[in-house]
């Protein structure tokens, strides 16, 4: 009786086991590294620090871009407005310090930084944070 | 005859759908990763309105556009600032108001913003 040699199952190329395990390297490497946020505006280049402590990306951010010009969520938005959405949601979070964050360019005219803060601040809105980046390692 | 030897140990399960599964999610964090890292400043404008009479006078501040500062009326060069606003602070003075005099950039006033919050100060708000 003739045994023929067993039909070879069709295997798995060589290196899989291997592919997985850089894959899987990869994955870990960006799930512990990365954060997951809606990117700022490409337009929007926030000012530098060097030695703040580092804080996660918030979701809500009302942006200023370089010549005055204020978007929340993506919208262009005037100043009364702004603080009109801003207080009518503030109204409506039972959080108990909701906090407001902006993010302006680093070219902006400090003068209009802070006649939006004047403004927002007398409009009722509270706990505001300018975001900037970190920069540590340069210079 | 036993032919027990057929029985071949069968392959794990669904490998190729586990690597699919695990690439769409490489990819899903590779594309969504942010890897800025951001930092911020509590803001506050100094505005007219009720003033606590307990609490002491902040100091004001006005940064000027060569980099000195005018602290209270007194001209401090730019590197003395965290030097006199320490001997202020030493002295109970515990907010500050910071003003540009001159026009000024947002990237600036960061930069003084970050120098002052290094020192004892609890308090520092903007104003025009």
């Amino acid at each position: 009786m003739k045994l023929k040699s067993q039909p070879k199952k069709r295997d798995l190329p060589e290196n899989t086991i291997t592919l997985i395990n850089v894959v899987f390297l990869m994955l870990i490497f960006f799930l512990v590294v990365g954060t997951v946020a809606t990117p700022l505006s490409e337009h929007i280049l926030p000012a530098q620090t060097k030695e703040r402590p580092i804080v996660p990306p918030h979701p809500n951010i009302v942006e200023i871009a370089r010549d005055g010009k204020i978007d929340y969520r993506k919208e262009p938005t005037s100043l009364d407005q702004l603080i009109v959405i801003l207080s009518s949601e503030l109204e409506g979070n039972s959080d108990t310090k909701p906090v407001i964050k902006l993010v302006a360019h680093k070219e902006l005219d400090a003068d209009r930084l802070i006649e939006i803060l004047e403004a927002m601040t007398s409009g009722g809105v509270q706990n505001i944070r300018l975001v900037t980046v970190d920069n540590g390692a340069d210079e | 005859m036993h032919l027990r030897k057929r029985e071949k140990r069968k392959n794990i399960i669904g490998l190729t759908s586990l690597i699919d599964v695990i690439f769409l999610l490489l990819l899903f964090f590779m594309l969504t990763s942010t890897f800025t890292k951001f930092t911020e400043f509590d803001l506050s404008a100094a505005t007219k309105g009720q003033t606590d009479p307990n609490a002491t006078k902040p100091v004001f501040i006005l940064a000027m556009e060569n980099g000195s500062f005018d602290i209270d009326g007194t001209l401090v060069g730019a590197e003395d600032l965290e030097q006199h606003v320490g001997d202020l602070t030493n002295k109970g003075k515990k907010s500050v108001i910071l003003a540009p005099k001159d026009k000024m950039n947002v990237q600036r006033i960061v930069a003084i913003m970050e120098r002052l919050q290094k020192t004892d100060l609890n308090s520092v708000s903007l104003a025009r």
